[in-house]
């Protein structure tokens, strides 16, 4: 079996969560190959001050570095951990780009899993003879888009991370698997970011062998089941932070289960939803 | 709102100020419009935006001699003349900051511009198009509409009746002159077109019929309406929604057209009305964080058509999906209408230069074609408008 893990900005790529799915998959006899986009310098430049400001130099040392202490280990980035182990690494500038295609073509793979890559041409979707699996960091689908984690808790909804088939749409795929993050008192935002990385590669994991596998259930979305979110206000931001800090938070909802029934929807997923243990 | 060319007369020295002025904004905006895409984009307020937004506005009103609210400050021309148009809604804003404040000064402001509009007010009831220059022009729909939010504001207020009589004399000019299908088009519209911003017409005129108990001004109103949902696309899209022929619509009379809409929800709960102002707003929202931006305009299918912002129509579109947030409770709308309206006050003048300080000018770069190198005194009402209202959503700012 053949998978493709798209990534972007190679330089940075040290998430942990990413080369624990690919190892995982890699030790399962899957043949990986990771393909990059915005992999020039520029790019990689130009994205980090866009989204760090002139904080991106601190940025970048404190991901090179890992922990950002000085004695710490330097940070893996996937592709280096793909290097070591002679899986193939290809760097492109554009996912679209004909050099890119072409190369995703030559992979041939049965599956594409998504590990932090820029939105999905429609040429991209189309090459994988199984689909392209995401994980998303909120409960689909009710929330869909950005922030999702902070308009969970800004809803008193629950917090949870989704994989799902990758469709045209934002978020919008048939859901193939979801867990709930529990939350304890006086977390952080920054304290929730490594449980929904680690859930991601638990729930990608689980969905890649059984799409690999021919077992893979899915529910499927409607456009009117879920909100598409966008990126918060710092306002609306600091008002979440605070809400964690206090023990304001407050998930008394229902569960994914009953929370799909709400919705209408069916419950043949394999999903994980686990209630709120703490908090 | 459109471009005059009439001006107030200024010294030599203020002319000088101006160039200068003009040098420094121009080359400012030159370079932070070619930079600012680079950066993460910052939100938030200083905060005296408030109180030095509606500082200026005290301002347009003294540059006149007090006979309504000068139509805005040009850095070519300075000063122009009043603006019947605009002093008539700036009326509610000047009510409801000295509501909040307490500030006197503001309800004596508006009271003056109120009599203003009642010496401005035409024989026929309608208010006239265009600056207060010396010359009689027609009475234009929009612009009667906009002074009776005024009038309107002013009797529930004060109680004085000849506030409401005159906004009875315009509403019923507006039923006389509207057309079978509910537009308004002809010699008494802005070019003789229909507009679908006339929504804040219908909505003057429910106002106005609520305070009345009459019908023939709420079935004028829903006749407009129902002509404005006519001209919307299943993307949402208006068409007519431009102030004149062969122009893209610019998000200035997106947002009229909106906020007539969802005020007028807000007062008949027409499920219609609301949705419309949802559809059109969502496209909108989706392009402000996508692009980063909201260019001022685009064409049917939203693809921009400018490279520059109205901030007059940000602003007013934050407002809108404020008051959309305070209307549905979807957090969604709050979260775009901060954003917007942050982005929008970021370029609000807050240097010590007396003729801008505290003012919003038409666009960004201030070049930009909308109202170019001006600050006009309906961009820098709906700031205090929306700021106002940000200040009600979230109130801890």
């Amino acid at each position: 079996m053949r998978v493709v893990l798209l990534s972007r900005y190679p330089r940075v790529d040290t998430a942990a969560w990413k080369r624990q799915v690919a190892s995982e998959l890699h030790d399962d006899g899957v043949q990986l190959t990771v393909v990059y986009s915005r992999s020039s310098l520029a790019d990689q430049v130009r994205a980090g001050v866009a989204e760090f400001g002139p904080n991106v130099a601190a940025r970048y040392i404190k991901a090179r570095r890992g922990s950002g202490t000085a004695n710490a280990e330097p940070a893996t980035s996937l592709a280096a951990w793909a290097g070591e182990r002679d899986i193939e690494v290809a760097l492109h500038d554009r996912l679209g780009d004909p050099q890119c295609l072409a190369a995703l073509r030559r992979a041939d793979p049965d599956l594409v899993i998504l590990a932090g890559a820029d939105i999905i041409p429609r040429a991209v979707l189309e090459i994988p003879r199984l689909g392209t699996l995401n994980a998303h960091y909120g409960l689909l689908p009710r929330y869909r888009g950005m922030n999702v984690t902070q308009w969970s808790v800004y809803h008193d909804d629950p917090l949870g991370v989704s994989v799902h088939w990758v469709d045209p749409g934002i978020d919008t795929g048939a859901i193939v698997g979801r867990e709930t993050i529990p939350v304890a008192a006086g977390e952080t935002l920054a304290d929730l970011r490594p449980k929904h990385q680690q859930a991601a590669a638990r729930q990608l994991v689980e969905a890649g062998r059984r799409a690999l596998g021919d077992t893979v259930d899915a529910i499927e979305q409607g456009p009117e089941d879920g909100r598409q979110y966008y990126r918060m206000h710092p306002e609306l931001l600091g008002a979440v932070e605070r809400k964690l800090a206090s023990g304001a938070y407050r998930w008394t909802g229902a569960s994914c289960e009953e929370l799909d029934m709400q919705l209408g929807l069916g419950s043949g997923a394999a999903s994980a939803a686990r209630p709120r243990t703490a908090g | 709102m459109r471009a005059t060319t009439d001006t107030t007369r200024t010294s030599p020295a203020e002319r000088v100020g101006r160039v200068a002025q003009l040098t420094w904004m121009t080359a400012r905006d030159t370079i932070s419009d070619t930079v600012d895409p680079l950066l993460p984009a910052t939100y938030g307020l200083r905060p005296d935006a408030l109180e030095r937004a509606i500082g200026w506005l005290r301002q347009t009103h003294d540059v006149t001699g007090r006979h309504g609210s000068s139509k805005g400050f040009s850095l070519l021309f300075g000063w122009y003349p009043p603006f019947p148009e605009t002093t008539g809604y700036i009326i509610g804003t000047l009510l409801e900051h000295g509501r909040r404040t307490g500030d006197l000064d503001l309800d004596a402001r508006a009271r003056e511009m109120g009599q203003w509009e009642l010496e401005v007010q035409s024989p026929d009831g309608g208010i006239m198009e265009g600056l207060l220059d010396g010359e009689r022009k027609p009475s234009e729909a929009f612009n009667t509409g906009m002074v009776m939010h005024g009038w309107l504001d002013l009797h529930a207020s004060t109680g004085d009746v000849s506030y409401l009589e005159a906004a009875e004399r315009a509403g019923d000019f507006l039923v006389r002159v509207q057309d079978a299908d509910g537009a308004w088009r002809g010699a008494h519209s802005y070019h003789g077109l229909a507009h679908t911003y006339m929504s804040r017409v219908a909505w003057a005129q429910l106002r106005l019929a609520l305070a009345c108990g009459d019908d023939a001004h709420a079935e004028s109103a829903h006749r407009h309406l129902g002509w404005v949902l006519s001209m919307q696309r299943d993307n949402g899209w208006f068409d007519a929604c431009i102030f004149k022929t062969g122009t893209h619509p610019n998000t200035h009379a997106m947002a009229y057209t909106l906020r007539g809409l969802l005020e007028s929800f807000a007062l008949t709960h027409n499920e219609d009305y609301l949705a419309a102002v949802t559809s059109c707003s969502e496209v909108l929202i989706r392009k402000l964080e996508v692009l980063g931006a909201l260019p001022a305009s685009f064409d049917s299918s939203w693809t921009p058509r400018a490279n520059y912002v109205c901030l007059t129509g940000l602003v007013q579109l934050g407002g809108v999906w404020l008051r959309l947030y305070q209307t549905t409770g979807d957090a969604r709308f709050l979260n775009a209408g901060c954003k917007a309206v942050d982005l929008a006050a970021a370029h609000q003048h807050t240097g010590s230069w007396q003729p801008a300080r505290g003012a919003l000018p038409g666009s960004f770069p201030i070049y930009g074609r909308y109202a170019p190198l001006q600050f006009p005194n309906w961009a820098t009402k709906f700031l205090a408008d929306s700021l106002m209202l940000r200040a009600d959503c979230l109130p801890s700012t």
